[in-house]
């Protein structure tokens, strides 16, 4: 199996502050990897590098084998990004269309996309307002179309399920692991320890930005008394 | 074509933002309260006074369009900052470059349009008014405000990647001010001071942006004669010379701007 | 930073100026008279500054009417708006291109500035052109006294509205009440454009007693005219006592005859 992202010995700091030190992770073609951590963990900043935003201090990162700040590297990557507040004075078609010429797509596939994205997230009956209307969860929905836009191979989103209703992550599950049977692959970061249980391949837990647990779900929940939770607070926990 | 394509959304996002906020409704607004009971007037009962209205209607699109240009293209990076809009757009397959050359000329485009709307009205009514109109220094003016606005936008948006919006406005209006008033005036001062002082005053002459060779208004309204078409074409291609310059710098920083 | 609220900023003073100049002029209708007609007069400092603000932009309107004047120029170097009449529409294109030509690749910035700026030297035609700027500023400061003046002369020498002038100057009378030149230019309209000697032997009348009062300007020269004048017209209506009289008063307090004083002050 071919590898969509490698880390290779990664380390970036703040100042001081330690975001991420040493770490080394790969992802397969077809793999769902749920990225868990405590708050300041790191996994925003291991995010950002991946997406070219700036560079490691130490280490190696490559996307399908390529840089990830070259921009033809990101045609095959969809990312969704912590809370954002999309520009106010659009409505979400034309969200949709600005960042559809950004990838470079033609009108009538970006209208053909975009119909379909407003449908699948649930934002049909808003879609002739303003984005400053909407609530925080809407906007949120925005986020997950705009990084489904362009058909990635890989999708990067960053706390995905923050702010959406019980529907709407039931929504977003199937959504990904419908995206999975089509091949793609999919990491998100997350603090809903149930959501990745259900839908991750694996898990990759960080503490103060060394990776502490990588590993298949299936070889950390093997017997039935224990469940994600339980080990994420126990290796949190370990000194 | 690819490129084209990135060019063309990020201009289209700068149009759909200035129109669809009030700036542009609360300027013409204020416009029509300040020019309409003015055009009534008749200063001790006497009419016939026109170029008053003429100064007082070129000062406001002056004022209004330099404002509208500056806050928006200061504000361009610091808002995309602060809404996080940022990251989904770096994430995007453009390059920093392409960003920043669309997101600049969106805000070019659209001051621009906000600028010939006004200078398409002021010939309008100018030409409604009387039968003689100055074409030629009016096409100059429009030309010399262009070449204006292209320089004072490209120094904001330089700028805004040193500073935060407001000390960048508030940098680049004092230089903007600074050089129409005293730009012509720099080497004589220069000539008044011994040779720290000298030196800094004349590499300022040589180096800030000369913002007083755009001003054609008191040419446009007292019905002077056109200046040398040469000398027109030789300050726009200064102002371009000059934006790509600060542009050049801004692409430079920005592309090694963590984010 | 608050867009509409930069803006309101920016263009308020020129619109209170045009719309409301009636509010301001009513609040400061109390500062009485003005010996030094730049100064707004008040007891307590809101008054001070609000009357320097007034007058700073009554000055820069006044600026504003001279340099339309002169088409538009500020830089208008010796030809001052009173003196200036008839006989001074020269055109001077001077050779400041050749000179200026030579240091066009040494001095770029101020070749294109002098390209931008006009050689020609013009003067207005349509005087009504003026009258805004003139109204502007005598509304912004009812107590500059040149304002009024220069409006008064634009009115009644220029746009040939004497009437308008009068109008004009008894309103400055009425806020100035001290002033001495504002009655003189009243006196002297009234006789050049309504040959009023009447009413104008009132108004140097009053010139000349306010010219004696202890708050006028202490300046000679007013009182000279106005002594002048009441001479000329008693001399007109052939009231020779009358004419002795002012010869003598002229001669005890200036110790100038009348003649002497006409000569002195290049009137006719
Ligand atoms: N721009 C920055 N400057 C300084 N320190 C930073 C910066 N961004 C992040 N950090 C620090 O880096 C560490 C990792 O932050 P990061 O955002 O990657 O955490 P995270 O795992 O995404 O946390 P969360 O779950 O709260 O989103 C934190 O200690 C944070 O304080
Ligand atoms: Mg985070």
């Amino acid at each position: 199996m071919s590898s969509v992202i490698t880390i290779d010995h990664v380390s970036k700091s703040y100042g001081t502050c330690n975001a991420v030190s040493d770490l080394t992770l790969s992802l397969h073609a077809g793999e769902i990897l749920g990225f868990l951590g405590a708050n300041g963990a790191g996994k925003t900043t291991t995010i950002k590098m991946l997406l070219g935003f700036f560079s490691p201090d130490s280490g190696q990162i490559s996307l399908f084998g390529h840089n990830p700040s070259d921009a033809s590297t990101r045609q095959r990557v969809g990312f969704m990004p912590e809370t954002a507040y999309y520009y106010p004075y659009l409505n979400i078609r034309e969200l949709l269309s600005f960042y559809g010429g950004l990838c470079g797509m033609s009108s009538s596939l970006i209208r053909q996309r975009s119909e379909d994205l407003i449908a699948r997230t649930g934002l049909d009956h808003a879609k002739k307002r303003l984005l400053k209307t909407y609530s925080k969860g809407m906007l949120q929905r925005a986020g997950i179309a705009q990084a489904l836009l362009h058909d990635p191979d890989l999708l990067i989103l960053d706390e995905p399920f923050t702010g959406l209703d019980p529907l709407a992550r039931i929504q977003l599950r199937d959504l990904i692991l419908e995206l999975k049977t089509k091949g793609k692959t999919i990491l998100f970061s997350s603090h809903e320890l149930s959501e990745a249980e259900l839908m991750c391949d694996r898990v990759a837990i960080m503490k103060n930005g060394k990776l502490v647990l990588a590993k298949p779900v299936k070889e950390v929940v093997c017997d039935g008394n224990t469940n994600l939770e339980r080990i994420f607070l126990n290796v949190l926990q370990a000194p | 074509m690819h490129t084209l394509r990135q060019l063309s959304a990020l201009i289209r996002l700068s149009l759909y933002d200035l129109y669809r906020r009030k700036d542009l409704v609360i300027v013409t607004i204020l416009a029509v309260v300040v020019l309409v009971p003015m055009s009534f007037a008749t200063p001790f009962g006497i009419k016939g006074a026109s170029r008053y209205l003429n100064e007082i209607s070129l000062l406001l699109v002056w004022l209004f369009v330099l404002v509208i240009a500056m806050t928006r293209t200061a504000r361009i990076i610091p808002t995309e900052i602060d809404s996080r809009t940022i990251y989904p757009l770096l994430a995007k397959p453009a390059s920093r470059t392409v960003i920043l050359l669309g997101r600049y000329a969106g805000v070019l485009i659209a001051s621009l349009s906000v600028l010939l709307l006004f200078y398409g009205l002021y010939a309008l009514i100018n030409t409604m008014k009387s039968a003689f109109f100055p074409w030629e220094v009016f096409i100059q003016a429009l030309l010399l405000h262009i070449s204006f606005v292209i320089l004072v936008t490209a120094l904001a948006l330089l700028g805004s990647l040193f500073f935060n919006s407001d000390a960048n406005l508030s940098v680049s209006g004092i230089l903007i001010a600074g050089m129409i008033l005293y730009g012509q005036q720099l080497p004589v001062l220069a000539a008044e001071h011994s040779l720290p002082i000298r030196a800094i005053l004349h590499i300022l002459y040589w180096l800030a942006p000369h913002c007083e060779l755009f001003d054609m208004r008191t040419r446009l309204i007292h019905h002077w004669p056109a200046i040398p078409w040469l000398a027109c074409f030789c300050i726009f291609l200064y102002a371009l010379a000059y934006a790509a310059f600060c542009f050049g710098i801004a692409t430079w920083l920005f592309n090694r701007k963590k984010v | 930073m608050n867009f509409p609220l930069t803006i309101t900023l920016l263009i308020l003073p020129p619109c209170l100026l045009f719309s409301t100049s009636n509010l301001i002029e009513n609040s400061s209708a109390r500062c009485g008279y003005s010996v030094h007609p730049q100064q707004g007069q008040g007891d307590n400092l809101l008054d001070i500054i609000a009357g320097d603000t007034r007058t700073i932009i009554g000055n820069a309107l006044l600026e504003k009417a001279e340099a339309y004047y002169h088409g538009g120029l500020t830089d208008h170097g010796d030809c001052s708006l009173v003196t200036a009449g008839e006989g001074h529409d020269h055109n001077h294109h001077e050779d400041e291109r050749d000179s200026v030509q030579s240091s066009a690749w040494r001095d770029p910035w101020s070749y294109l500035n002098a390209q931008l700026q006009t050689k020609a030297h013009v003067h207005l035609d349509k005087a009504e052109e003026l009258l805004p700027w003139y109204w502007a500023a005598c509304e912004a400061s009812p107590h500059n006294i040149q304002a009024l003046e220069a409006a008064a002369y634009a009115l009644a020498q220029m746009a040939e509205k004497p009437q308008a002038a009068l109008q004009l100057l008894e309103k400055g009378i009425r806020d100035n009440p001290y002033n001495v030149t504002l009655e003189l230019s009243r006196g002297e309209i009234l006789i050049k454009h309504f040959k009023d000697f009447k009413n104008a032997e009132t108004a140097f009348l009053a010139a000349y007693q306010k010219s004696l009062h202890e708050k006028a300007s202490k300046d000679d020269i007013l009182k000279a005219k106005a002594l002048f004048y009441l001479g000329y017209i008693t001399k007109h209506r052939n009231d020779l006592n009358a004419l002795q009289q002012w010869q003598q008063i002229a001669r005890e307090t200036m110790s100038l005859d009348l003649l002497s004083i006409r000569n002195l002050l290049e009137l006719n």
